[in-house]
């Protein structure tokens, strides 16, 4: 099968996502897929460039493709007939719209209109996705708070683990 | 090139006949055109203007759609009467294109189609023009009235312009809420004009045997806003002018306003002559016997005037309002009336007029010269071409802007991509090129 990894990165920078990321591809093609991950810049700040790179990420069309995993917001907007979401670390970048952070709140009229927009461009994403996924406890609740999605959790094979034992449960999975 | 063009087609459209006029441009050029005819539905078997290319009324959904698809570009006459652009409102709303905005009023149209249209009407007023604007589109008060209360600060231009790919219209004065919700390129060309030349003399001159009065002329619909009462109390108070003019009404006139308006010419001691409305030649004739012609308009509402461009291209001399399109004509070939002193104006200019033939006819040959020079198919068709071109480099952005606000508005965001830089900057890849 054909699976393409899509989460966000920031040039130059290394987060767990993209270690998890390019582990998981090399843990799909040891278990005999084709894949690769597609990476898509994006920066929560300023705030107000955020709808345009989720109005960017949106936009892509995917051909060749047949099933796509999206790890984190705004990578897993992208439009995809199987689509999972492996949902890791997410509170993190919300939190930076609630202002509880507070290191990018925009006014207060424009960050309530952001939220909204947020929360139902991340609805209508949950609703076309086979399965959501989420890769910690804190983060199901977080979701079911926010968005009243019951997510499953997953939690990713410790740092370093590539074997195809390690991996098998989980692909099995994220592609059931 | 092929082009679908939604028009009225009827004999008496004036639309319709600069239409046909470009049709005719158009196909010698070697472009495929189809006319799509856009009256209401008891209209559609009248008699049509010549296009040199096949009409279909609009309601044939499936031809006007496989004709539609198959064209390179959309063409939309708009205009302020319903009657005439039915069909044509229904099209743009489904299929948009360039539209030819032929009155920077569109009240009429907007009320009459809103009455079918209810919810969504009050919708579209609410939107861009505010709750407090609902109201007079609502209620069907009397036309001056629903004109006064609507035309500055509800005219609806933004309704129409805002489906538009791309806008031509005819006088700049209006352009601003065009160019504010038209979101391709807005381009200003003069119209052009449909009627034939009469035989007036060089210059539009009448030699008039000694007694005959001194003939003014009104042509067109009789209403409050061709300020028929203004001139006849300007005549009324001028001894000069008093015994030794005519005034005369060719055009559509309801018995009522023909009345009060006999009456008052009487009162005023004016020779009144009303004609009514009358076929193209005796129209013609009434021009060619004429000494001035008043064009007057308050409010100015169109975007370019027939009787005016008509008048000028026969030569007369001509009287207009100093407002709206009739301000951009060259204030040598016309005379210019100001609205706040109107009657003493009127006055005044028709008085010089009536005395000095020699300025009567160096001001009609500069108007007429001017006319034949900037009403004409050659440069309208020209100008089309190179709007139609501008449309075809900008229609990828705007699919982009069109594709991006739907997903904003399903997220349900109360949003507008246009203004956003964040989102518009990076489109113009799109238009980069050619």
């Amino acid at each position: 099968m054909k699976i393409l990894i899509v989460h966000t990165m920031t040039p130059f920078q290394r987060t767990e996502t993209d270690e998890l990321a390019a582990r998981l591809e090399k843990a799909l093609i040891i278990a005999g897929h084709e894949s690769e991950a597609l990476r898509i810049p994006f920066q929560w700040e300023p705030a107000d460039r955020i709808t345009s790179q989720m109005l960017m990420v949106r936009a892509f069309e995917l051909w060749n493709v047949d099933h796509v995993i999206a790890m984190g917001f705004p990578a897993f907007l992208i439009r995809h007939p199987k689509k999972t979401l492996w949902v890791l670390g997410y509170e993190h970048g919300h939190d930076l719209i609630d202002g509880n952070g507070v290191v990018n709140r925009p006014p207060d009229g424009e960050a309530s209109e952001l939220r909204m927009l947020i929360r139902n461009a991340e609805n209508e994403s949950f609703r076309e996705s086979r399965r959501i996924l989420v890769g910690a406890e804190t983060t199901r609740q977080y979701l079911l708070e926010h968005n009243q999605v019951d997510a499953k959790v997953l939690v990713p094979p410790a740092g370093g683990a590539d074997s195809r034992g390690d991996w098998s449960p989980i692909i099995e999975v994220l592609l059931r | 090139m092929k082009l679908v063009i939604f028009t009225p087609a009827k004999k008496v459209s004036s639309i319709g006949g600069c239409c046909a006029l470009v049709s005719q441009e158009l196909v010698a050029q070697g472009h495929e055109v189809t006319i799509v005819r856009t009256e209401i539905e008891g209209l559609l078997k009248s008699e049509t203007h010549h296009f040199g290319a096949p009409v279909l009324p609009w309601t044939r959904t499936h031809q006007v759609t496989r004709v539609a698809e198959d064209a390179d570009v959309l063409i939309y006459q708009i205009g302020d009467n319903y009657d005439f652009h039915k069909g044509g409102l229904e099209w743009l709303a489904a299929l948009p294109g360039i539209v030819i905005l032929h009155d920077f009023f569109l009240g009429h149209l907007f009320r009459a189609w809103s009455d079918s249209n209810r919810a969504r009407g009050v919708e579209i007023v609410r939107a861009w023009y505010g709750e407090e604007m609902v109201k007079p589109f609502l209620t069907h008060s009397a036309p001056e009235t629903f004109i006064e209360e609507t035309k500055d600060r509800a005219p609806m231009i933004e309704w129409v312009c805002a489906m538009a790919h791309a806008v031509i219209t005819h006088s700049s004065w209006g352009c601003e809420r065009v160019v504010n919700s038209c979101a391709g390129p807005v381009r200003v060309v003069p119209l052009t004009y449909n009627k034939n030349l009469g035989s007036s003399l060089p210059g539009g001159m009448v030699y008039r045997p000694p007694g005959e009065k001194f003939a003014i002329l009104t042509i067109g619909h009789v209403n409050a806003n061709k300020r028929v009462e203004s001139v006849i109390r300007a005549l009324g108070t001028s001894p000069l002018l008093g015994g030794h003019s005519r005034y005369r009404l060719v055009g559509a006139i309801k018995p009522e306003t023909a009345t009060a308006l006999t009456r008052l010419a009487k009162e005023n001691g004016v020779d009144l002559v009303v004609s009514g409305e009358v076929d193209d030649g005796a129209l013609l004739r009434a021009i060619e016997e004429s000494d001035v012609i008043s064009c007057l308009r308050l409010p100015s509402l169109e975007a370019a005037s027939g009787s005016l461009v008509e008048a000028l291209l026969n030569g007369k001399p001509t009287i207009v309002t100093d407002t709206g399109f009739y301000r951009e004509i060259p204030s040598s070939c016309v005379m210019k009336i100001r609205p706040d002193n109107e009657v003493a104006d009127i006055r005044s200019a028709l008085e010089a007029l009536f005395s000095d033939p020699a300025q009567r006819e160096a001001m009609a040959a500069e108007g007429q010269r001017w006319a034949l020079q900037t009403f004409t198919t050659e440069n309208y068709v020209r100008e089309l071409i190179h709007t139609i071109k501008d449309t075809m480099k900008t229609k990828p952005i705007l699919n982009a802007v069109t594709y991006f606000s739907r997903v904003l508005a399903h997220w349900s965001a109360d949003y507008d991509a246009t203004g956003n830089e964040a989102i518009m900057e990076p489109l113009t890849i799109f238009g980069s090129s050619g």
